[in-house]
């Protein structure tokens, strides 16, 4: 697989502590894999490598709030 | 996960009490994630990047290879031009919606490769979902 730094850009994807940190809502569903699989110090790898080798970097941030509630995720769960 | 409130804020432009809260940044990525170049998205609604602003900077930068990581379901289809090659892993939890999005991809030519390091997900999706991801890629970084 061949990818050029030049147009690749790294996706970061809710690197939030809701689900990497151990106080966070989801630590009971995913804190046994994210301990086991050193999910924290690899994603920071592979910040790190990223930003050296200079890779563009986007990341994703995820947001809940009461509006998309009401408005898109309860009726979505709904049905 | 929506009883749970998730990523949960008081109001979209709200910032009371946001450090250190579930939304925010781990604090050992903040100096990869503020560091004045990296972009980040506007929130995305649900899963997938169709309801944020994730494409317009794909389209925007010329850049077609997104490399992705951790949680995600990206409709990979509608990126113009299809990326031509996509570095995927997520949480187990919600692995298979994923592949199934990014079954897409590999409909449109994309090659997939996924990081297994950084995968996490609850008990049984955990082992299933890379699995059946791996059935989808061609590469698997460890």
């Amino acid at each position: 697989m061949k990818f050029h730094k030049n147009d690749t850009a790294v996706v970061v994807i809710d690197p939030q502590n809701v689900v990497l940190s151990e106080k966070g809502v989801s630590w009971g569903l995913v804190g046994d894999s994210v301990k086991g699989n050193n999910t924290v110090e690899n994603l920071a790898r592979l910040f790190r490598a990223a930003k050296e080798q200079g890779f563009g970097s986007s990341s994703l941030l995820t947001i809940f709030t009461p509006q998309t509630r009401r408005g898109s995720l309860e009726g979505l769960s709904r049905r | 996960m929506l009883e749970g409130k998730e990523f949960w804020r008081p109001g979209p432009l709200d910032l009371d009490g946001f450090s250190g809260s579930g939304a925010d940044w781990l604090e050992c990525y903040k100096p990869f994630i503020e560091d004045g170049k990296t972009v980040v998205v506007s929130p995305h609604k649900v899963w997938g990047p169709q309801t944020n602003d994730l494409n317009i900077f794909y389209r925007r930068d010329d850049m077609p290879t997104p490399v992705e990581t951790f949680r995600h379901s990206l409709s990979v289809s509608s990126l113009q031009p299809p990326p031509s090659a996509l570095v995927a892993c997520g949480q187990g939890l919600r692995q298979s919606t994923m592949g199934e999005g990014h079954r897409s991809g590999s409909n449109v030519g994309t090659e997939i490769a996924q990081i297994s390091v950084v995968d996490i997900g609850p008990g049984r999706c955990r082992v299933t979902a890379p699995d059946r991801f791996t059935g989808l890629t061609g590469t698997t970084w460890t």
